[in-house]
């Protein structure tokens, strides 16, 4: 990791962010960004809350 | 933000150095609360790292770990605290003043407590005109006083025995500054430090030197600091995370826990003031107008980036957003907040949500504090 770390924005009131993007402020989005990332980086299946495999 | 899918994370070995610029309410209530959970007296309530869950696979998996289990993190064993600051009160005296904790908790901990000292700090009332201490370093310029920070870093990560260190502001609110050219690349910022420029504020000098001595860095307070090119440089040269600014605790938190669903189900909003009553040391700086205007930039943008008039302009926009902060001595660190939200529905019908939150500052961002640092130094996977 290096830079600015914005899947961390979950425990920031003004988000910091690559120039340009505007900030995420919406603290659900912000959870599951945190979650997701570190799913990501474990190599785990990111989660989309699709659920389409459960009613084959 | 480069991070690699399925990276070889290094397994945390060692002690872990949390260095903390300011020995105040925040960190105090921090590090008091490592050990009274290390002591097994009290709960990390709130902390995600400590307390939260992460679902893994389908939800038939019945894959639920706790996320410390999940990453491989730091135990709390292996924390090691430093701190700088204006006064020169230990982390018990410290703590006994900011009044957050209760003395009775506080005196079953004054062993670890007490050992904590701070080291100097690099202070210049100019940026934070309300506070004034006597735990100040002297140097001939920034530069000069950042290679102090850097030279005491490295002899506090020896003394420690840390295999790795993290920074985190949790000093008060500086005033106002916006981007100037001197802050565009590392070269003009080390010369406008040489030139001690208005421009570089303490919070950098401390970002500077915690980046030079190849440690990441955590903003908790709404300062410009890391948020400018040539910090950002730095810290991607040196592959380090950095991450920012203001810690998100309490009426901001609410904000940002109520407006999403007010969005989510399409509910318009006329207006939103907020006010509120808190009396520690935070509240004292923020009663400056120039810190209170760096304080105030933060707060006011969540709800236009949440609820997007752009997007919705017959939900959301032209809606009034009103902050004030006051201080209140008597209140000490028992922050109050009101709100008063206007809202409307079906036809344009008005109504009205009101919050009190009758919360503690301190305890709040302490949770951030925990959790937020254990990421910055996790993973430490090669890009």
């Amino acid at each position: 990791m290096k830079g600015i770390q914005e899947w961390l924005s979950f425990y920031f009131k003004s988000p910091q962010t690559a120039p340009g993007l505007y900030p995420e402020h919406d603290v659900f989005i912000q959870l599951m960004k945190l979650k997701n990332t570190l799913r990501y980086l474990r190599g785990e299946d990111l989660i989309t809350h699709l659920g389409l495999e459960y009613y084959d | 933000m480069p991070v690699r899918q399925g990276a070889d994370v290094i397994e945390p070995k060692g002690r872990l150095g949390v260095l903390l610029v300011g020995l105040g309410a925040v960190s105090t209530t921090f590090i008091a609360g490592v050990e009274a959970v290390k002591k097994g007296i009290g709960q990390p309530v709130g902390s995600l790292t400590q307390m939260g869950t992460i679902r893994l696979g389908k939800r038939t998996d019945n894959r639920v770990p706790l996320i410390k289990d999940f990453v491989p993190l730091a135990k709390l064993e292996d924390l090691v605290f430093g701190a700088w600051d204006i006064f020169e009160d230990s982390a018990y005296e410290a703590a006994m003043h900011a009044g957050v904790l209760e003395k009775d908790l506080l005196k079953q901990l004054k062993s670890p407590l007490q050992k904590i000292k701070p080291m100097k700090a690099v202070f210049d009332q100019n940026y934070v005109k309300r506070l004034n201490g006597t735990n100040v370093k002297t140097g001939a310029n920034k530069f000069k006083l950042a290679q102090q920070l850097i030279d005491e870093i490295a002899e506090w990560k020896r003394k420690n025995r840390c295999s790795r260190v993290v920074m985190i502001w949790a000093a008060s609110t500086e005033i106002f500054l916006k981007q100037h050219p001197v802050h565009k690349t590392l070269e003009s910022f080390e010369k406008a430090m040489r030139e001690n420029h208005r421009s570089i504020a303490p919070s950098m000098i401390y970002a500077y030197a915690a980046l030079k001595s190849g440690i990441p860095f955590a903003n908790g307070a709404p300062n410009l600091t890391v948020d400018i090119p040539a910090l950002r440089t730095l810290a991607e040269e040196n592959q380090l995370a950095i991450c920012g600014k203001d810690f998100k605790t309490g009426q901001t938190l609410m904000k940002t826990i109520i407006a999403p669903g007010l969005k989510a189900r399409m509910l318009g909003l006329a207006g939103w003031y907020s006010t509120n009553i808190l009396g520690n040391r935070d509240g004292e700086v923020l009663d400056d107008p120039e810190s209170f205007k760096t304080k105030e930039e933060s707060k006011l943008s969540v709800l236009e980036y949440i609820l997007q008039p752009e997007v919705y302009p017959d939900l959301y926009k032209d809606f009034s957003h009103v902050v004030r902060i006051n201080y209140y001595p008597p209140r000490g660190d028992n922050k109050e907040g009101w709100d008063n939200i206007d809202i409307f529905g079906w036809l344009g019908y008005p109504m009205q949500i009101k919050i009190d939150f009758l919360c503690r500052d301190s305890i709040l961002r302490r949770q951030s504090c925990l959790t937020s640092h254990y990421f910055l130094i996790w993973p430490n996977a090669p890009v």
